[in-house]
């Protein structure tokens, strides 16, 4: 399985990081550590304590990294997670935004995970 | 006051008596005008109502003090003012005819602005009457007598009439919806009858009426003209768009014809190959038919691809530093062969340019360049000469130098028509496919495409039999003396470039931070990380001089963000920190953050995700 198949099936944007990031190796060395770092966790934490300054943190910088990685659906649920939170107001469907979140982060973890097996 | 009160009369009878002339004056004038336009119709009208209104004036003036004329007294006061107001709409008529038989599209913001100087003529004329009013009215013994009213008048009046005028005009957008001015006006006038009907007596009823028709009519007539223009409007863009069409249409029907040409040579030119496919000589001369149709095609539909690329805006010019002297060297070389191929000779001449260097789409430079001089070696006969000049006419600018291209062949010419019609390409170009078999097509019109891109002109003389001279003036940027000079020391430091530059990047998300670090250190930078901007002016407070050369900073941020620690930074007492270039970077690359970032003292802004070509550029720019 080559980069180009993991993306389609993170449904990220493999042309586009890599004009951006340039080469193969630094691609797969950052989606490693991706994978490892478990941004999903602390997000989740956050949503469940209530603590929606930290929440917006976690949406933001799993976007930061997913547009930097063009993650292009992971990085469009989680901007727009971002954007709701970013008011400060619980937005009304917050379970439905996170939701969103979760199942497009499993999606790219199992691509992942498949790819380094 | 005693004095005014005794002047005042005489005064204002003066002023009334040679209106009234003037108007009168002016009314016969008319008359005798046999001229029947529009607008001269709306002038006729407009003296006439002027007339009635200033002799209704005199009238109510000279009978002032009859017991037995206080009505009629009253009635001329009132026509008086209709009439006025009356004429005012009969001269914005007859200013609105004279900007359309003028055929002047500037109407809106000349006429308007003589439409407004208008209004304020009027509104004086108005305050005058308040005036009237202010010191004098009409008592029981219809006698004008001082009522202190007046003054309630003038204050409740002068404003209503001047701001409903003001508005009125200025927000035309407003006045569209009627509704809303009638209101305003009838809101204003209701105020005003409110004040006269405790303290005035009837001759000032009239006045605010009055008054409320002016308002109205302005109205009315705002709304018309506002009407008027988006109608004209209207039938400008459909008359542009169908003209449009109509020459695309014809380009099409061009194009479609010089398609279909070496298109029908190449399946006869086949037919034929596949009939004589045992005689060897034969095919190879038909193969090479079908290849020549085939080079003209690919020329063709390459020329109108380019073409729609410029049209659309699609092609943008990529400034590069470009040394025209090596430049000029490279196009002798490069029409060499077809300069031996007809033995001409070409003469160059760019001795005395001041600027070496210049900055410019060195491509697009050599494909418009390139293209007239394979016309001037296409259209001159064998043996002849062709001149090519480079010249420096003017430096309007330390940073601007505008050179001449000109190229002068004594070849074949143009006839006047061939000249006016060079630069088409929608318009019905009945040569094209004399000029596509020649090579030219769509040349030309691409040409005058991309020099208007550079901004600069192109002009054409020539006559047939004699030659053609092509004159192609353009303005480049130069490297200004100072930053030459700036450069010329920085190279000898040994550091024009970005290499070993040291940079401050504050971003908050770690991977990104570690991304963009390894990145920018391949590049030969040197890179310290703040994580949030409270760090980064922890940083800075200690730093010295030559700590940094630049810092990047992140906008969203937790605890401190970009834009409060670069006004911090901006804020602290080192000389180099207000100095030091500070780089946005957000993914909010709306204007407004743009703006946001510039007001907290940042230099420039860059999208994220970063690209790192774009940032190096960027960089460079300020290091």
């Amino acid at each position: 399985m080559d980069l180009k198949e993991v993306y389609m099936e993170m449904l990220g944007d493999y042309e586009d990081v890599l004009s951006r990031l340039r080469k193969d190796e630094r691609i797969e060395k950052y989606l490693t550590k991706f994978k490892d770092a478990d941004y999903n966790e602390s997000l989740l934490k956050a949503i469940e304590q209530k603590d929606y300054e930290a929440a917006f943190r976690e949406a933001h910088n799993l976007k930061g990294v997913c547009q930097n990685l063009s993650l292009t659906k992971l990085a469009n649920s989680a901007s727009e997670l971002t954007d709701s939170l970013r008011s400060g107001n619980i937005p009304q469907n917050l379970d439905e935004l996170v939701c969103e979140v979760e199942k497009d982060y499993e999606l790219v973890i199992a691509a992942l995970k498949k790819w380094s097996e | 006051m005693v004095i005014l009160t005794e002047l005042l009369p005489g005064i204002s009878i003066g002023i009334e008596l040679s209106s009234a002339i003037f108007s009168l004056m002016l009314f016969f004038i008319m008359k005798f005008n046999s001229e029947r336009t529009k607008e001269m119709t709306w002038l006729k009208v407009f003296s006439f109502i002027w007339a009635i209104s200033a002799w209704a004036d005199l009238m109510s003036y000279l009978l002032e003090g009859n017991i037995e004329a206080r009505n009629f007294v009253i009635l001329m006061n009132l026509l008086s003012f209709i009439f006025t107001a009356l004429s005012s709409c009969a001269f914005l008529r007859f200013l609105i005819c004279h900007y359309d038989t003028k055929r002047k599209y500037c109407y809106p913001s000349y006429g308007w602005n003589l439409f407004k100087i208008f209004t304020v003529v009027v509104v004086l004329f108005y305050i005058s009457s308040v005036w009237n009013g202010l010191l004098f009215s009409v008592s029981e013994n219809s006698e004008y007598v001082l009522g202190p009213a007046a003054y309630v008048l003038v204050i409740v009046h002068i404003p209503f009439l001047v701001g409903v005028s003001y508005v009125t005009i200025q927000n035309r957008k407003l006045a569209e919806n009627l509704e809303t001015m009638v209101l305003l006006s009838f809101v204003g006038i209701m105020l005003v009858f409110g004040t006269f009907d405790v303290l005035m007596d009837t001759a000032f009823r009239y006045l605010a009426m009055s008054v409320f028709i002016v308002a109205v009519y302005f109205v009315v007539e705002v709304m018309q003209e506002n009407e008027r223009l988006q109608r004209q409007e209207a039938q400008k863009n459909a008359k542009v768009i169908e003209e449009a069409n109509k020459s695309k249409l014809a380009f099409f029907g061009n194009i479609s014809h010089d398609i279909k040409t070496p298109l029908t040579n190449i399946s006869g030119f086949a037919a034929l190959a596949k009939n004589n496919i045992n005689d060897s000589e034969k095919v190879s001369l038909y193969l090479e038919r079908i290849t020549e149709s085939n080079e003209i095609l690919i020329s063709l539909v390459n020329d109108i691809m380019e073409m729609n690329y410029i049209e659309t805006g699609a092609i943008e010019l990529e400034e590069l530093p470009v040394n025209i002297h090596d430049n000029i060297h490279f196009l002798e070389m490069m029409i060499s062969g077809d300069l031996t191929a007809k033995e001409q000779e070409l003469v160059v001449n760019s001795d005395k340019l001041s600027q070496e260097i210049i900055y410019t789409d060195k491509i697009r430079l050599n494909q418009v360049l390139m293209n007239l001089l394979d016309n001037a070696i296409k259209y001159s006969e064998n043996g002849q000469k062709i001149e090519f000049s480079v010249t420096e006419i003017e430096k309007p600018d330390p940073k601007t130098v505008v050179y001449e291209f000109k190229i002068k062949d004594n070849g074949i010419g143009m006839s006047r028509l061939e000249k006016n019609n060079i630069f088409n390409s929608y318009e019905k170009n009945k040569n094209l496919i004399t000029n596509v078999s020649s090579g030219n097509g769509l040349g030309m019109a691409i040409t005058k495409r991309i020099i208007d891109l550079m901004n600069g002109t192109i002009e054409i003389e020539s006559e047939l039999g004699q030659g053609t001279i092509v004159c192609v003036t353009i303005p480049f940027r130069i490297e200004s003396e100072e930053s030459k000079e700036k450069s010329d020391s920085n190279k000898e430091s040994g550091a024009n470039s970005i290499i070993g530059k040291k940079l401050l990047l504050v971003e908050d998300n770690e991977l990104n931070r570690e991304i963009a670090t390894e990145m920018l250190e391949e590049e030969g930078l040197i890179i310290d990380s703040a994580d949030d901007g409270d760090v980064a002016v922890d940083k800075m407070k200690t730093a010295s001089e030559d700590t940094y050369d630049l810092i990047l900073m992140d906008i969203q941020m937790p605890r401190l963000n970009g834009l409060d620690a670069t006004k911090q930074i901006r804020g602290l007492d080192n000389p180099w920190a207000r100095k030091i270039p500070i780089i946005a970077m957000s993914a909010n690359a709306y204007k407004e953050d743009v703006e946001k970032s510039h007001e907290a003292g940042m230099d420039a802004h860059i999208a994220k995700p970063l690209d790192i070509d774009a940032l190096l550029d960027v960089i460079d720019e300020f290091i």
